[in-house]
């Protein structure tokens, strides 16, 4: 269950996992298979407690989860998928990982505290999730086939109202608009022929979607080999079909991705000092989607009301339909514009040599080690056009074109090279066991990109790791890390970090007991250091990642040019300066506590539980409490802080009657943060600040129902006494705000904490599994808490009307009343009163519009059928359930609050051969 | 073997490590030692100066992010839901800003880090090795004349602001707080002053576009008008901001603000006359007559580069993409690109009625509340009988764009762009609203013999401009003789015969009409009203009513869009939004984020 941080430098096996003094959490490979993902970053869910996570879309391409360990620990980054990833102890990207097949891998780990976490220096900060690939096992050849197939509908889609009821709301509107004066747009015989079917009233999701997409993965691992020579050979296939309704012709394409990973994992003894390791891990993927971007699709399906037009504007359907307001019909944008297609190719090569020097001294020993690791993306694509049709005439300058295809071509590259040298010793004298290590890191990345583009970095490291008699425990480790971004004087930092564990079962009074097999407490303090940043729009805008800001650049990418010169007037190089130049900046630093358990008690039961401190200092800040008039706003310091606290407690409890064998578990993990500084201009009131509240934390209006008909006079102005809204003009059933400062006006300035983070303070999981002669069974349940969803992020789907917008069922709660029409829902509106026009008071961060996010979901049930030895069959249903308040309420999916590509339900089978 | 291997550690360790840290080939990396090496790294920086610094309040230069000023002040609609103009025609000035802005329609930290940059390349350019002495004192002088440019922005945006007379170090002490509106004004002429005495008459063809001496006395000349005009130049503020009035008013009335104004336009006339800047009246009827060639004139000298009537413009060489500052300005071929940046900018009746007709009478308009809906032939005459100015001003609805005749991409048959307020068989409307975004036609300003161009210089000073400038001045003054026969200058040249009228708040009116239509989409209306203090800004012009006129098509087999005007059956006018106005929108407001640190004192009306 705890694997010790040395295992991880040294391979597998030469501390007994149960020795060490570190918090990981850890997921093997075979347990990750069990969730059938696309993208190996979902099958995390519910593994590691300790790893906040959401799940990504089901859109094949753009499907990564949003991940952070331990919760937000900076607000350098502040966005999901902070954590620095490594592969058989070498970096890589998430390009990389996110496209690992679970076959490959032996386990992933999670690192937590600093403890794991002090050696990686100023890569370590915010985590880092470590995967071990499979090695040959000495012993005859074994071969393991597995094929799974599924088919996959979407979980969840938020369908707009039908023609009828949006033509109903949308006179409420635009009477509302005309100051509350009856005005129907669309007359009672359309409203009727709307309801009777004869009006035009279509699906677009269903006309540009199908039922259900496919998955199909299959694996074949060789794995065996002699004392000399060993080897783990992987060939991988994976295939997934979209939910698009375009079919794969030479002119239109579903989405879709495909993927083939190779791996041989070689292990050579060579005399009777060298040891040879030789990996090599390859991968092909496409990607092919119709020639329109989804995202722009969703949003489109989600924006265009039912009663625009059909698919076709003619019988013999030949014309797209199309208007100037809605030029992209769904249909015709999946089928109608030709297809594209992206390509990417990965390559991880590593080679270590590890010399046995015993002949100088036992337990010494030297190894040296090198990875390459190289990407390159390129596309392809072939494109058309169509005529927008409406009552039987164009409505656009577009027209329709043959098929043409593109230059097959570049899209990106990056490459990675990383050495290491290491020196270590392992010995026991008696009862006195040692261990030591000293490592020489250099890691240089080169992607694309303007500053962000190369990293180059340095880490000295090492441990020494003491246990007497396997009762008593200290580890000592450091790393002096050497980075480029700093100024010279400023590239090298120290980050040290003590731990120690006791376990209390070796002692002689435990020994041999029945209530506690195993006990040992744990407890770590160091530091650790992250050096990228993305504060402010600032850093991110001229790609700077926080990197040189000692230097007074100049640029001339971002603002174009200025012009000089007649006639012809002459294009002129312009040159700006970037930031203000600061010698001073280097990394922020962590300082992590950590404490820990772990014990297994009465023969079955295994718990485990840490709780953290993790104080960020020297987070990169913009000073914004310079006066505008310096004229420079783009002066940093490393002047934030940031701190983060919480506990996880994971427990399992296996047992067998009889044939029967159970388990049951689960864990839980709390993960909050209070901003201490982030140079925050202080806000004209304290409440309004960010300050001194989580990262994250939504501040808004605190709405107070509607307004009515009786707070105004008869000339349709707010009576006097009311405090004003400083949003524009409010009319019978726009959002009334409480003015917390009393000061008679409600704007900005009333603005307070009204919900949660968008970052879920609770993570959980729990499940269980039962096994009974040949037949077994799974189930996994996991689920988040204390998280805010803004609606207003769902644009589309939650503001009715506005800009030629839909209508969803949340607005059929809209405050109206027409009382010669028979409508009034001025006691039960739920929904401010409906507007064509653009509405600053309504539409803006409230309580109105600010949900809870929690949720439960049933991620996985599993059946399966061993019917021999080496010959196992299984069904299994992915994210068959959700239990969640924004779910049932709003019909929004609390992971895809944003309305774009569904979340996919899946029901597999396959079957697993051995021999 | 020991030994070895810790040699191998240390070599690698201390020999390799500060190259491989080394500052990494970063491409097209400059600091500011490199700048200013060489004379065509430091021109570079003083480009970005000129580049920043002149699209102060333009479309996306650094106010809000769509629309020009007229989409506030009356001259075209607001635009769609998410410009900014729409937002403040909504729900008016935001100390929050909106569309880009940091507040109400500038970018106030923006204008500062620009002055910065015109300051370091002031104090950094003696470093230049291979620039003479003589070229580092013009660099000079244009960073100073930009930085006067930029202060009269920020001046009659938000009266006194900060005085800022070099780059600041952040060791420097920074609560400087906002300088009266007379220091501001002084420093500016100060700073016009020392540039006039370095800068060029005009410089040679190539370097067009940069400042001459006629550009800061321009600018000087604009900002003692701006001084004298009932805003500022007052005893009482528009409204109280106690102990902080300086900051918004002179605290007192004084004639001779009018003069000052006088004798520094009338110096941008006498500078005009060495530089061969003219207005151009082609026709040679005389002074004191309409010119024959009034369309060409006024068309040529709004559109064509670098023509002999142009102080300064911003310019441009070609098409720069989506660059906001032109594409958003017009109803150009970019709208094929992307109509959603200006197709619903339709012109407002608003705007419509200051045109005059060709034989300088005024036009009745339909006006709304009107019983009944104005027959389609109308139309037409309404039309034909206009001024020059308004035909090159806008494609009228159903009418071929008179700018590009004879280009079937402006013709109506071709437009293939927003089009005007029309629909088929609408007639049921009256008197509402057929469409609220489109009006009587399209702007086509600046665009003169533009066929597919689709980018324009926009005029940043038009000699017509000192002439209006003088001519509200001389009347301001009493000297209705020179008044009449500086504003007859510009109307003569529109083609339309002399004004006459002697009164003083009669002349007045005309004039800031003659400011209307001269200026239409030159970003002047908004500032130019406010500083008047007209009592019905509020009411027509940046707040209240704003009208359209609408077209019911004839419902007619035969009449497609888009449609000719002889397909209209009937027309009228009607409010299709009102415009928010409170009068501390007189001053634009200062970042709350400014505010909030302390030292820097909002404008009134402005909560906290």
């Amino acid at each position: 269950m705890i694997s010790a941080l040395a295992a991880l430098f040294i391979g597998m096996g030469a501390h007994a996992q149960d020795y060490g003094t570190a918090a990981v959490s850890t997921a093997s490979g075979d347990e990750l298979y069990k969730r059938v993902e696309t993208n190996l970053t979902n099958s995390f869910i519910g593994a590691f407690p300790g790893l906040t996570i959401l799940h990504g879309t089901g859109e094949p391409g753009s499907n990564t989860a949003s991940y952070l360990i331990r919760g937000m620990g900076s607000y350098g980054l502040g966005t999901w998928n902070q954590a620095r990833l490594f592969v058989d102890g070498f970096e890589v990207n998430i390009d990389y990982m996110t496209s690992i097949s679970p076959a490959e891998i032996e386990k992933v780990e999670v690192l937590k505290d600093a403890a794991a976490l002090v050696l990686y220096g100023e890569k370590g900060a915010n985590g880092v999730i470590s995967i071990t690939t499979r090695r040959g096992v000495e012993g005859q050849s074994k071969v393991n086939a597995r094929v799974r197939y599924g088919v996959q509908t979407p979980a969840l889609l938020n369908k707009p109202l039908g023609s009828y009821r949006f033509a109903t709301l949308y006179n409420q509107a635009v009477s509302n608009d005309k100051g509350m004066v009856w005005s129907p747009v669309y007359s009672q015989a359309q409203l009727d022929a709307y309801r009777d079917g004869t009006g035009i009233n279509t699906d677009w999701y269903a006309k540009a979607l199908r039922g259900s997409g496919s998955y199909m993965d299959a694996d074949v691992v060789l794995n065996g080999g002699s004392k000399a020579a060993r080897y783990n050979i992987n060939l991988d296939y994976l295939g997934n079909k979209g939910l698009l309704n375009a079919a794969d012709t030479d002119s239109t394409r579903n989405l879709g991705y495909q993927r083939f990973n190779v791996r041989a994992n070689l292990d050579f003894n060579v005399l009777k000092v060298f040891e040879v390791k030789m990996d090599i891990g390859g991968r092909i993927e496409t990607l092919h989607r119709p020639n329109y971007s989804t995202a722009s699709l969703f949003s489109n399906l989600a924006k265009y009301p039912s009663n625009i037009y059909g698919v076709y504007d003619d019988a013999a359907q030949t014309h797209f339909s199309g208007t100037g307001v809605y030029p992209n019909n769904p249909y015709a944008s999946v089928n109608g514009l030709g297809w594209f297609s992206v390509k990417a190719r990965s390559l991880q090569t590593n080679l270590s040599v590890k010399e046995r020097l015993d002949m100088i001294t036992e337990g010494l020993f030297l190894e040296q080690a090198v990875s390459f690791y190289s990407y390159t993306l390129s596309t392809y694509s072939k494109s058309r056009n169509y005529a927008r049709w409406y009552n039987g005439a164009t409505t656009t300058t577009d027209e329709t074109t043959t098929l043409t295809a593109s230059g097959y071509g570049s899209a990106g590259m990056q490459d990675w090279k990383q050495g290491r040298l290491t020196a270590g010793y392992d010995r026991s004298f008696g009862e006195h066991n040692l261990t030591a290590r000293l490592n020489w890191g250099i890691s240089a990345y080169k992607g694309d990109g303007y500053f962000s583009f190369k990293y180059n970095t340095l880490n000295l490291n090492g441990l020494l790791h003491y246990d007497y008699a396997h009762r008593y425990i200290v580890e000592l480790a450091f790393s002096r890390f050497g980075n480029d971004a700093f100024a010279p004087g400023h590239r090298w930092h120290f980050y040290p970090a003590v731990s120690a564990a006791w376990i209390v079962s070796n002692e002689d009074f435990l020994k041999g007991s029945g209530l506690v097999q195993f006990l040992k407490f744990r407890a770590s303090a160091g530091l650790t250091g992250f050096s990228e940043s993305k504060a402010t729009n600032i850093l991110n805008d001229f790609n700077s990642n926080g990197r040189y800001l000692y230097k007074d650049y100049y640029t001339y990418s971002y603002i174009g040019a200025f012009y000089m010169g007649s006639p012809a007037a002459e294009w002129q190089n312009s040159l700006v300066p970037m930031f203000n130049p600061n010698d001073e900046i280097g990394p922020e630093k962590s300082l992590k506590l950590n404490i820990g358990l772990d014990a297994t008690l009465f023969g079955g039961i295994q718990l485990t539980a840490d709780a953290f401190l993790d104080r960020r200092t020297g987070i990169l800040t913009l000073d914004k409490s310079l006066m505008g008039y310096y004229g420079k706003q783009y002066s940093f310091s490393n002047i934030g802080e940031m701190n983060s606290r919480g506990f996880e407690l994971s427990a399992e409890y296996s047992g067998k009657a009889g044939e029967l064998r159970y388990s049951a578990g689960g864990f839980v993990s709390y993960a909050t943060n209070t901003i201490v500084n982030m140079a925050e201009v202080p806000p004209a009131n304290a409440f309004s600040a960010q300050t001194g509240r989580p990262y994250g934390t939504f501040i808004g209006l605190v709405a107070n129902g509607f307004y009515q008909v009786q707070d105004f006079d008869d000339d349709g102005r707010l009576l006097p006494g009311l405090p004003t809204p400083a949003f524009g003009e409010v009319q019978p059933g726009d959002v009334k705000y409480r003015d917390l400062d009393d000061n008679t006006v409600i704007d900005q300035n009333d603005i307070t904490r009204i919900g949660r983070s968008w970052i879920p303070e609770w993570n959980f999981s729990f499940g269980g599994k039962l096994a009974w002669r040949g037949f077994d069974a799974e189930i996994l349940f996991q689920g988040v808490a204390g998280v805010s969803v803004n609606l207003l992020d769902n644009w589309n789907q939650t503001v009715a009307f506005i800009d030629n917008g839909n209508a969803y069922a949340i607005a059929e709660g809209a405050w109206a009343y027409y009382p010669m029409e028979g409508i009034d829902t001025r006691a039960t509106a739920t929904y401010p009163r409906l507007t064509t026009q653009g509405n600053q008071n309504n539409y803006r961060l409230s309580t109105l519009w600010l949900k809870d996010g929690s949720f439960i979901k049933l991620r996985n049930l599993e059946f399966g059928y061993t019917i021999k030895e080496g010959v196992r069959c299984f069904v299994n249903g992915q994210n068959l359930l959700t239990f969640s308040p924004l779910q049932s309420k709003y019909n929004i999916d609390p992971e895809n609050a944003s309305g774009g590509y569904p979340q996919l339900r899946s029901f597999n089978a396959g079957i697993s051969l051995t021999f | 073997m020991k030994k070895i291997f810790f040699s191998f550690f240390a070599i690698c360790i201390l020999g390799s490590c500060s190259l491989f840290l080394e500052k990494p080939d970063t491409t097209g990396t400059v600091d500011q030692d490199d700048v200013f090496s060489t004379t065509k790294n430091a021109g570079s920086a003083l480009m970005s100066c000129y580049r920043n610094i002149l699209k102060h309040g333009w479309p996306g230069g650094m106010g809000i992010g769509h629309s020009t000023y007229g989409a506030l002040s009356g001259e075209i609609g607001r635009g769609y839901s998410w410009h900014g103009s729409y937002i403040i025609a909504q729900q008016g000035l935001s100390v929050n800003g909106v569309d880009g802005s940091d507040s109400g329609t500038d970018s106030y930290e923006k204008s500062w880090s620009y002055i910065r940059q015109c300051w370091l390349v002031n104090e950094n350019i003696d470093k230049v090795a291979d620039l003479s002495e003589g070229d580092k004192a013009t660099v000079k002088a244009e960073t100073m004349g930009l930085v006067a440019y930029r202060y009269m922005g920020m001046l009659y945006r938000y009266g006194g602001v900060p005085i800022v007379r070099k780059s600041f170090l952040s060791t420097d002490d920074l609560s400087a707080p906002r300088a009266s509106v007379k220091d501001v004004v002084d420093y500016i002429c100060e700073l016009c002053d020392a540039a006039y005495s370095v800068l060029p008459v005009s410089w040679p063809a190539a370097y067009t576009g940069r400042l001459t001496k006629g550009a800061v006395l321009a600018i000087k000349a604009r900002t003692l008008l701006f001084a004298a005009r009932p805003l500022f130049n007052s005893a009482t503020p528009y409204l109280d901001n106690g102990d902080h009035n300086d900051l918004i008013c002179f605290g007192n009335y004084d004639k001779e603000r009018w003069k000052a104004a006088i004798d520094a336009n009338e110096a941008v006339l006498a500078w005009a006359v060495d530089a061969g800047v003219e207005l151009l009246n082609t026709g040679g009827a005389g002074k004191g007559n309409p010119n024959p060639n009034a369309f060409d004139d006024y068309a040529q000298a709004t559109s064509v580069f670098a023509n002999p009537e142009i102080i300064l413009a911003y310019k441009l060489g070609k098409q720069e993409g989506w660059e906001p500052m032109v594409n958003y300005l017009c109803c150009s071929a970019h709208q094929n690109v992307s109509r959603f940046d200006t197709d619903a900018n339709g012109v407002l009746t608003n705007h419509l009625e200051q045109y005059w007709a060709a034989d300088g009478t005024d036009v009745s308009w339909p006006k709304v509340g009107e019983a009944m809906p104005h027959p389609g032939a109308e139309w037409i005459t309404k039309v034909l009988s206009l001024e020059p100015r308004a035909h090159a001003d806008i494609k009228f609805g159903g009418f071929d764009s008179e700018n590009n005749p004879g280009d079937y991409y402006w013709s109506n048959a071709g437009w293939n762009r927003g089009g005007y307020a029309a629909e088929k068989n609408k007639a049921s409307s009256f008197p509402d609203p057929i469409n609220d975004e489109k009006g009587c036609g399209e702007r086509t300003k600046f665009f003169y013999h533009a066929g597919s161009r689709t980018w324009c210089e926009p005029p940043l000073f038009r000699l017509a401009e000192t002439y209006m400038n003088l001519a509200e001045a001389y009347n301001e003054y009493g000297n209705t003789v020179k008044a009449l026969e500086n504003l007859n200058i510009v109307h003569n040249r529109a083609g339309l015969p002399a004004i006459t009228e002697t009164d003083q708040a009669r002349l007045r009116a005309i004039i800031q009409r003659e400011d209307a239509i001269e200026f239409f989409q030159e970003n002047h209306r908004y500032f130019d009203v406010k500083h008047w203090k007209l009592p019905n800004v509020g009411n027509g012009i940046c707040g209240g009513p704003m009208r359209m006129l609408q077209f019911n098509i004839k419902n007619d087999e035969a009449a497609t869009w888009p449609f000719a005007a002889k397909w209209i059956e009937t027309w009228w006018d009607s409010v299709v939004y009102n415009a928010y106005w409170s009068d501390e929108m007189l001053l634009e407001p200062l970042p709350q984020l400014e505010v909030n640190k302390g030292t820097t004192v909002q404008n009134p009306g402005y909560t906290k």
